[in-house]
């Protein structure tokens, strides 16, 4: 998440460029530096409600080599009806997956964190933190994704590989209404009031992860998920933790705030793995 | 002593919190597997032992589903008395269960 603001206004362009009935052409062709994550949120936005109205999506491919390669070893390609010449499906550097339904996908956690251990040390390892921060993301998504009354939303997740810095990249996103407006403001009326709660979304995102603000359930049990993502880097199982919901992002290993002029429909996290 | 190694009798990928939301959640295995072993190590007696080791990780949800699910039950001394854990791996799970216990009961 090198530029979310950039990134989002992309995707959101992209959204709102969709017409019924018509072709809309995506432009690959000028990107120089794409990171995994952005790839992620291209493709859920190429694959998402929105966009179904338009007659087809099609787009071209990067010009530049190593762009080529990303989008390639991503498996972006898995998911669109385009592929490049001679493309073939390889999935030994990068991980992607998608998921509609109402379960959590226990099994495509466990082979998320054991392609990228595998691809870090060599052979597959635990990592409780990551795999537990994949459930809990999991778990979000299914129970305040969705608009009240809309179906359920779907997931995507992935995990990339660089080979040169040996660094193992997740990234897990929808594109539901964000964490600030699923919250059941009400529950947190007695602390925040509604022109903070859309106004100082990046300030109030960091009391969330550090579970000043409790459940969106409003269960005094409940809300322990996106504490329990931070935890997981406190305790070294990640690095370099983001989160980017609606109008807020969040570095949380410098633990610097970003309220962002544009608005992103959703959530998603992204963290890495470093080998030692 | 009797012992329920989660990763062997249950699963590997233990999973969310209750039924409806994954195929290994934390309320299926207090149903299936913590509640009969807690109850039969209590009637006899007996310390359980349950060993978290094995798995490739556990949510928040899932161990405040199970634990506190049976200390909401049962109440947490009860529970806190026949109850030991085992967890090599990643030993402050058992640190969250315990707090998990306590504010089930609080």
């Amino acid at each position: 998440m090198e530029n979310p603001e950039g990134v989002i206004e992309f995707v959101s362009t992209l959204a709102s460029s969709a017409r019924r009935g018509k072709i809309l052409f995506v432009d690959l062709s000028r990107i120089t530096r794409i990171s995994p994550d952005a790839i992620l949120l291209l493709l859920s936005t190429i694959k998402s409600k929105k966009l179904k109205k338009c007659l087809t999506v099609r787009g071209n491919e990067p010009t530049d080599p190593k762009v080529r390669a990303t989008f390639s070893q991503s498996g972006f390609y898995a998911y669109v009806a385009q592929k490049p010449k001679g493309h073939r499906e390889d999935q030994s550097l990068g991980l992607l997956k998608k998921h509609e339904g109402k379960r959590v996908r226990e099994d495509i956690c466990a082979q998320l964190v054991q392609h990228a251990t595998k691809m870090i040390y060599g052979k597959p390892q635990k990592n409780g933190g990551i795999y537990r921060a994949l459930i809990e993301c999991m778990a979000n998504t299914r129970d305040h994704a969705s608009a009240e009354g809309k179906e359920q939303e779907a997931w995507w997740a992935s995990v990339d590989f660089d080979a040169d810095k040996k660094i193992a990249r997740f990234a897990f996103l929808d594109n539901g209404v964000g964490i600030f407006k699923s919250i059941k403001w009400r529950n947190f009326a007695n602390q925040v009031n509604l022109a903070m709660l859309f106004g100082n979304q990046a300030s109030l995102l960091k009391d969330l992860l550090d579970a000043e603000l409790g459940s969106r359930t409003g269960l005094p049990y409940r809300g322990k998920g996106l504490p329990a993502i931070k935890t997981a880097q406190a305790r070294g199982h990640m690095k370099n933790l983001q989160l980017l919901t609606n109008k807020a992002h969040i570095n949380v290993t410098t633990g610097e705030t970003k309220l962002l002029k544009s608005e992103f429909r959703g959530t998603c996290l992204t963290w890495e793995i470093h080998h030692a | 002593m009797p012992k329920i190694v989660i990763a062997e009798v249950f699963t590997r990928t233990p999973g969310p919190r209750n039924q409806d939301e994954g195929d290994f959640s934390g309320e299926r295995f207090l149903k299936e597997h913590l509640e009969p072993g807690f109850l039969s190590a209590q009637a006899t007696s007996q310390i359980l032992l349950v060993d978290l080791d094995g798995a490739e990780g556990y949510a928040t949800s899932f161990l405040e589903a199970a634990f506190g699910g049976l200390a909401r039950k049962y109440s947490a001394a009860a529970m806190l008395k026949t109850l030991q854990f085992k967890s090599d791996e990643e030993p402050y799970l058992i640190d969250e269960i315990q707090d998990y216990v306590k504010q089930a009961s609080a």
